[in-house]
């Protein structure tokens, strides 16, 4: 049977599914120098290309007003993706202002100084754009869409414009959060799932904003206004916490005229100060039952870990993969062959600060979600004192090797993973460097990691039964 | 406003797309190398529909037993080999095909034809693991039902279909399920894997000689039966001679799945085009249409709301769908309704037609712009019995269509009156409501709890 496909509770979007953050605060003394200099300067590149994977390289330019543009040329197709990446996300949000990130992602697609409402797609649609679209995670907010190669100059003047130029009126902005108060519906409150994933990160996370579900509460959502909205806009959209990602069969040279003629004219800003406490070491295990409108009984397990940037990262992932990254794995041996559950899945670990690995799985039918968690639990312990086989390892660098390779089959696949790593981490030379040191992981460092991460009193579970 | 730039239609240069249809097991490859893999897909041209009427569920059953265990390889041994190879193999049944998915590492390529052949030409679907997929797909039936819009589109399929083979849903019915014997998955294997009903179809860094020498040694395996072929392409669905409401029972929903529709039109109609474009005016997936302004944008009423056509060897449907707040369900139904109603009777306005028109031919080119997209077209060529490269010629079959024939197409195709509906919600909040919205007596609304099979 296909795997269950979690990712879109990962991130949300204004168009189909919602999303979040980057940590945009990264020096305000730095932004403010900036700002003083902009448009007088040419934008500043970086001395050779970066290479990416196989034989494509790509080439970051800084403007002045510090918006980081990435280009990688691709002529596989006469078409390019360009994407807006914006370092902002839930994380940034403030108690009581849940989800504003996400329902300001919306506004985005509303008028202009210089486009009325609704023209915005209209422009799009006419020039044969494709999957036009945004979505805000955690960590970041981005928008994206495909393009005919000769769109270049319309699509940076349209982005160029939401940019700085949004007009947030009361009328769309009460429309839109009614909007989004119905994407909240479909994918929390009339989901087991969904508010499951909502309520596995408010268990593991007591002081971190990552505590809070990216869509925003709903009572939070209904005290919001136009007001909030503009404030969020004029606080966090600006060139300095953007990077535009071009892939697609254009020339670099281009490019950088294109986006320096559009964008450099604009005023970097400082971002409002923000300290986003840790999250204490946990101590002792968190459970929480939830009673659901599900038939059959489902569970979630977290464990701590590092931010995406840590050294621990590829041996966690290559982990990760060993216990629950295919069929072969361990977890899925022990629960899917076992007749316990129907599946087993974990996500990624790529959030900016340090986050949870979570094991997610539905009970087959009449069997218990406690169950479940007794042989996941058993599993984990037996991992922890002896080291994988050497088939083992290979099968997880394999997979994750392949996984790589896939998620870069598309334009825009590669611009999301670049887009991605330039947001949440230094660059995407850590995506880069990622996938080269998975494959020097060993049996060694995997144990090492697993006893550091996978402490029994260091979990939280969340369960859901039926009501 | 800012100037529109020059609308122009893009193409695709020279792809190097290999076709050998003279193999006895059709195969298309399609070399890139811009990384180091392979996509391979086989695909058979039978699936749900096909499916027995006391056996539903059997083709993806069949499908799904294939990967659990071959006269040479263990389940385990199978799901071990694939994970080394850095490989997936998932199925993906759909109602008029079966096709077994395929991603590996371009390394690892000879190692993973010899693994998937075995899996076409070998399977011996070991009773212990019939035992257990039943179990995990009879659970994953009944844990759908807590999945919404998953559980709303099993209901609406075969509430719209009435008995139709279009209407059989792909996981099947857990009686039929708990039901089926290994013989009867031996049989319906043997009746659809022969040559004729199988299809090669891929990209990647591999050269497309080695992939059709690999589909001959499987034609090899599985030639044609004597006689006629056991898969039978189905009859035409027949429209509904009058409005149905089904309201789909399910406790404490603040939120509702909602469908329109009827009967559809076959991609070669003449008149599909026309109402393709139509479409796209009405619901088409753009923001710019008329369902998605007047629901989502002005009024905020659902996060989406679309039209749409799933197409088959035969018409298969055109719907529209919308999710709602409880709270509003009524209204938006009252109102999609008349929308209906004045799409029907007063068409398109020139400049949607317009608009319409140039910006689907406009994107056309991205319907085949990756090696992925291309592998995806010849699959839906070839189990849908199209011409070769018809999902290439949409833009050109668009550009000579006039509003005159968008706007006979719909008077001619659109019926309202006859539209079935469907809810998912909580009747007890919304039944008489939506009564009145569609204008139908409370008793023509059938009820069924969410829970029926």
């Amino acid at each position: 049977m296909k795997p269950i496909n979690h990712s879109e509770q990962r991130s949300i979007s204004s168009r189909f599914r919602p999303s979040v953050n980057i940590h945009g605060m990264l020096a305000t003394t730095l932004i403010l120098l900036l700002s003083a200099c902009a448009t007088s300067s040419p934008a500043k590149k970086e001395n050779s290309k970066i290479p990416f994977f196989g034989s494509m390289a790509v080439e970051r330019f800084t403007l002045p007003n510090g918006l980081k543009l990435i280009v990688l040329e691709d002529a596989s197709s006469p078409t390019f993706a360009y994407q807006t990446w914006f370092r902002v996300g839930s994380r940034d949000e403030n108690v009581g202002y849940t989800g504003l990130a996400h329902l300001f992602e919306h506004m985005m697609f509303k008028g202009t100084k210089n486009l009325p409402e609704g023209q915005l797609d209209r422009v799009l649609e006419q020039a044969g754009a494709e999957g036009e679209n945004a979505f805000t995670s955690r960590d970041y907010t981005a928008y994206v869409q495909e393009l005919p190669k000769d769109k270049l100059d319309l699509i940076v003047k349209l982005e160029s414009d939401r940019m700085v130029n949004l007009i947030v009126n009361e009328k769309s902005f009460k429309t839109e959060r009614e909007v989004v108060q119905n994407e909240r519906r479909f994918r929390n409150e009339n989901s087991p799932d969904g508010l499951m994933y909502q309520e596995i990160f408010g268990v593991a996370f007591n002081t971190h904003s990552y505590r809070w579900p990216v869509i925003g509460y709903e009572a939070d959502l209904a005290r919001m206004s136009a007001k909030d909205a503009e404030e969020f806009y004029r606080s966090y959209y600006a060139p300095n916490h953007a990077t535009v990602v071009v892939v697609g069969d254009v020339k670099s040279a281009d490019v950088l005229a294109a986006v320096t003629k559009a964008y450099g004219k604009l005023e970097a800003k400082a971002t409002p100060e923000k300290k986003i406490p840790a999250e204490p070491p946990q101590t002792a295990p968190r459970h929480k039952t939830m009673k659901l409108n599900t038939q059959v009984e489902k569970i979630m397990v977290a464990y701590p870990v590092p931010e995406v940037t840590h050294a621990d990262i590829p041996a966690l992932e290559v982990m990760r993969t060993v216990l629950a990254g295919g069929k072969s794995s361990r977890l899925s041996r022990a629960l899917v062959d076992g007749g316990i559950t129907t599946s087993i899945d974990t996500f990624d670990l790529d959030d900016k600060d340090p986050s949870i690995l979570i094991f997610i799985a539905n009970m087959q039918r009449g069997k218990r979600a406690a169950n479940a968690e007794r042989i996941l639990l058993r599993e984990i312990e037996s991992f922890k004192n002896t080291l994988v086989s050497p088939a083992e390892l290979e099968r997880a660098k394999n997979s994750l090797q392949a996984a790589f390779y896939d998620s870069l089959s598309s334009p825009s696949g590669r611009a999301n993973f670049i887009g991605h790593f330039e947001t949440v981490a230094t660059g995407l030379e850590t995506g880069v460097n990622l996938f080269s040191k998975i494959g020097n992981v060993t049996a060694a460092e995997i144990q090492t990691v697993a006893r550091k991460y996978l402490k029994p009193d260091a979990r939280s579970v969340v369960t859901g039964v039926q009501k | 406003m800012m100037n529109l730039n020059r609308i122009t239609r893009f193409s695709i240069g020279l792809i190097a797309l290999t076709a050998n249809v003279s193999q006895a097991i059709e195969t298309r490859f399609e070399a890139d190398t811009s990384l180091p893999m392979v996509y391979l897909n086989v695909a058979v041209k039978a699936g749900a529909a096909h499916d027995p009427l006391t056996q539903s569920g059997i083709g993806n059953f069949v499908g799904e037993m294939m990967l659990r265990g071959t006269k040479n390889r263990t389940k385990a041994q199978i799901d071990a080999t694939l994970d080394l190879l850095g490989a997936t193999l998932n199925v993906e049944t759909r109602s008029e095909a079966i096709i077994f998915r395929g991603r590996v590492l371009a390394t690892k390529l000879p190692q993973y034809m010899e693994i998937v052949e075995d899996i076409i030409t070998n399977p011996n679907f070991p009773e212990n693991e019939i035992k257990k997929l039943k179990s995990e797909i009879i659970s994953d039936i009944v844990e759908s039902r807590g999945k919404d819009a998953r559980l709303g589109k099993v209901f609406w399929d075969e509430f719209l279909f009435e008995g139709h083979p279009y209407g059989k849903p792909i996981l099947g019915k857990t009686p039929a399920l708990a039901k089926l014997k290994r013989a009867d998955l031996i049989r319906h294997y043997e009746a659809l894997f022969q040559d004729r009903n199988l299809l090669v179809v891929g990209s990647g860094s591999a050269d497309s000689a080695s992939i059709e020498n690999w589909a001959n040694r499987i034609a090899r395996n599985r030639p044609d039966s004597p006689g006629e072929n056991p898969i039978q392409i189905v009859s035409a669905p027949v429209p509904s001679l009058k409005r149905r409401v089904l309201f789909v029972n399910k406790p404490e929903r603040t939120q509702t799945q909602v469908y329109f529709g009827q009967v559809g039109v076959r991609l070669t109609d003449p008149s599909f085009f026309p109402m393709h474009i139509a479409n796209h005016v009405f619901g088409g997936g753009s923001f710019s249409a008329r369902l998605m302004t007047e629901v989502r944008v002005k009024r905020g009423w659902s996060y989406g709301a679309y039209s749409y056509f799933r197409h088959g060897i035969q018409p298969r449907s055109w719907q529209a769908y919308t999710f709602p707040a409880t709270k509003d369900t009524p209204e938006t139904i009252k109102l999609v309704d008349g929308m209906l109603q004045d799409w029907k009777v007063n068409g398109l306005k020139p400049e949607e037609f317009d608009f319409a028109k140039s910006g689907l031919i406009n994107s056309a080119g991205f319907a085949y712009n990756t090696p992925a997209k291309r592998v995806e077209n010849i699959l839906l060529e070839k189990t849908l019995r199209l011409p070769d490269g018809f999902m290439k010629t949409y833009a050109d079959r668009m550009s000579g269509v006039t509003r005159a024939q968008s706007n006979a197409a719909v008077k001619d195709f659109l019926d309202p009156e006859r539209m079935s509906v469907m809810v998912l919600g909580t009747a007890k909040d919304l039944k008489p409501k939506i009564a009145t919205s569609l204008k139908v007596p409370e008793n023509e609304i059938r009820v069924v709890p969410f829970s029926k099979e």
